[in-house]
């Protein structure tokens, strides 16, 4: 061959490399799967500070953009707990902050690439405590279309992450874990109607067998603002008041996990008029915390754990979703067409089923609304509630459980049958409906094909059998450099015959079958 | 007769036509693109209008810095017609007067349109110049820059 012709088809197979890379290609990676049974549980637990950087700016997050903190009253953290059944391993990482987006996430996982080798568990989720006196890590709340985050932070984020999840690997011993829940009362506010919350507060609690300091998970669905909006102090919350008694009276160590808090389910005022930040979040704190010790009616929870992940897309109709990925400000992985919204894009998250014996708990990448979850007051057009689909696999719907904010921050999912948006500015202009009820949360959210989506992934998660062969074969045919041939391809069933490259030669034929 | 020379230029006569088929193919789609997109194009001024009023430079520092670490993916036809385009000018071109002026003619519209091309199907983090433009210019229209 001519050497030009040479330079030239060159040329043309580095285009060819350059127009194709990542086409088709899925963003997200999903935690892997997880199943086991043991004699016992055994449990974990680690906490980090996430440091303050010297750096700025130092955007506090959760309310209007373009604010820097003024003060410090109590450090973030990273809280990680390692839960293990038999050969069933999970690690759980809750992070003291407004939200993380799936990249982020996805570097946190990078970083505990030596943690997966040693541990074999690569079953790591992450998620977010949702306090709204932290530091911006989403990056939302800079200057308009930049990105509010700041790099030295992220990297102590990440830091601290790792540094938790490995104590609470180092911590991990035997014992039991009790499930037991109790009803607050006037500690909850509905900002939206219809009026739809959990009033109870959940708790996992691992009580070591040889005695000593225990673990305690808490599920509650309340937003982590008692400070409220006009506070620059960068603070845990409530979620840390909590953490700090139980530690005192008990010496067990304590994980904040939002459950369904979209809606906008948050704390209300609990110290008298004129409010004053400092005493409502200690108020709101101890009663919380009274209310976590006073849970009395406990059963052991079975030491069996299954965990499935499922990757979906929801369409993207927010365009202002569009503009920050597009700057970089947002790190969540946006794609072009599939499951495409208003935008012509989809954004791309996970879904997880955690089941820790008889408890079911669902791993939701956002703020969903209540309603979503428990069936209440949904209406035609709404996607089947979560504690419907679980109980549809047999398991008991008074146990099911929700982590909000986990995997991913996609803001809030709401139904469908209360969607509202501007019709000239969609996400841009907050409206008011008929009834004067504000539809704010719909300017958050990536659209209103969300809860459908999650729904169905859901659903997924719970029915795709454990170890995940779909999956796994899928990404094996997808890189092997060789003809393949998939035939039969219906509902995941499918044959994959291998050949050499010029198909002279059949090597093997794969034949594989999937639950659905 | 010489029948292996009269083979060989008819080869590279049928070669060239075919290729200048691809060259102007490209460049009609790309001139159909922008001018299809002249409307956003005039529409954007509107946008231009409202950040020469603020402190553009500082925004486009803090702009263009975010975007000095994005994933870009530029689309493969307008890369693919300048590749070759650039072949052309190595096989043909070089060295020859005449083709040079010939080359010359065509060097600078193309390179122009389909730069332009290039830009506006350019996809930076996932996500295509002209979908950005195209959703600003038509939320511009609805007032988006009179309540931000």
């Amino acid at each position: 061959m001519k050497k030009s012709m040479k330079i030239f088809c060159g040329l043309l197979a580095a285009l060819g490399l350059v127009g194709s890379a990542g086409c088709g290609a899925e963003k997200v990676a999903v935690p892997g799967d997880s199943v086991g049974e043991g004699e016992s549980w055994t449990v974990g637990f680690g906490c980090s500070d996430i440091a303050v950087p010297d750096s700025s700016p130092l955007y506090i997050a959760g309310y209007a953009s373009d604010r820097e903190i003024e003060d410090i009253r109590d450090l973030m953290q990273a809280r990680a707990v390692w839960i293990q059944a038999g050969e069933g391993k999970i690690l759980l990482i809750a992070v003291d902050c407004i939200g993380l987006a799936v990249g982020t996430i996805e570097k946190i996982r990078a970083s505990l690439a030596d943690f997966t080798k040693e541990t074999g568990c690569d079953s790591i989720h992450v998620l977010s405590v949702h306090t709204h006196a932290g530091l911006d890590t989403l990056g939302l709340w800079g200057k308009p279309l930049r990105d509010g985050k700041n790099p030295d932070l992220m990297e102590n984020l990440i830091s601290a992450a790792t540094k938790a999840a490995w104590d609470a690997y180092a911590d991990k011993t035997d014992g039991k874990i009790s499930f037991g829940f109790v009803e607050t009362e006037n500690m909850q506010y509905d900002s939206r109607k219809p009026i739809a919350y959990d009033p109870n507060i959940y708790q996992l609690r691992f009580a070591p067998d040889g005695g000593g300091a225990g673990v305690r998970l808490l599920f509650y669905d309340a937003h982590a603002e008692s400070l409220r909006g006009d506070n620059l102090r960068l603070s845990r919350d409530f979620p840390g008041i909590i953490a700090d008694i139980i530690l005192e009276k008990t010496g067990d160590r304590t994980v904040f996990i939002p459950g369904a808090i979209g809606g906008l389910i948050m704390t209300s005022v609990q110290c008298e008029e004129p409010f004053d930040a400092e005493e409502n979040l200690t108020i709101t704190g101890r009663r919380l915390a009274d209310y976590v010790l006073s849970i009395s009616a406990e059963e052991e929870v079975s030491p069996s754990l299954s965990c499935k992940s499922v990757r979906f897309a929801a369409p993207l109709d927010n365009a202002v979703f569009m503009y920050y990925g597009f700057l970089g400000a947002l790190d969540h992985p946006i794609v072009r067409g599939g499951n495409k919204g208003a935008t012509g894009y989809s954004i791309e998250s996970v879904v997880s089923a955690l089941t820790l014996g008889d408890v079911t708990i669902a791993l939701i990448p956002g703020e969903i609304f209540p309603e979503l979850v428990s069936g209440e007051a949904l209406e035609e057009g709404d996607p089947e509630s979560i504690k419907s689909i679980a109980e549809s696999f047999g398991r008991n719907g008074d146990k099911l459980l929700v982590a909000g904010l986990c995997n991913d921050e996609l803001g809030y999912i709401v139904p469908p049958s209360q969607y509202l948006v501007s019709e000239k500015l969609p996400h841009f202009e907050r409206i008011t409906d008929e009834t004067g009820e504000d539809h704010y949360e719909e300017t958050n959210s990536v659209g209103k094909g969300a809860a459908k989506a999650i729904s169905d992934a859901f659903r997924e998660a719970m029915g795709v059998k454990a170890g995940n062969q779909d999956r796994i074969l899928d990404n094996f045919i997808k890189f092997l450099p060789l003809r393949i041939k998939r035939a039969n391809e219906k509902k995941g069933n499918y044959h994959a015959q291998l050949y050499t490259r010029n198909r002279a030669h059949r090597l093997c034929r794969v034949r594989h079958e999937s639950r659905a | 007769m010489n029948f292996k020379n009269e083979a060989k230029t008819s080869r590279c006569k049928f070669a060239t036509s075919g290729i200048f088929v691809i060259i102007g193919g490209c460049v009609a789609a790309a001139a159909a693109a922008l001018a299809a997109s002249a409307a956003l194009i005039r529409g954007l001024g509107s946008i231009a209008g409202k950040f020469v009023k603020g402190d553009i430079g500082e925004f486009a520092a803090d702009v263009f810095g975010a975007l000095k670490n994005a994933e870009l993916r530029p689309p493969l036809l307008p890369l693919a017609a300048l590749a070759v385009y650039a072949f052309l000018w190595y096989r043909f071109g070089k060295g020859k007067k005449a083709g040079m002026i010939i080359f010359a003619l065509f060097l600078i519209p193309l390179t122009l349109i389909l730069t332009a091309a290039l830009i506006w199907f350019t996809s930076v983090n996932g996500i295509r110049f002209d979908d950005v433009a195209k959703s600003l210019a038509g939320f511009a229209k609805n007032g988006l820059f009179d309540i931000l």
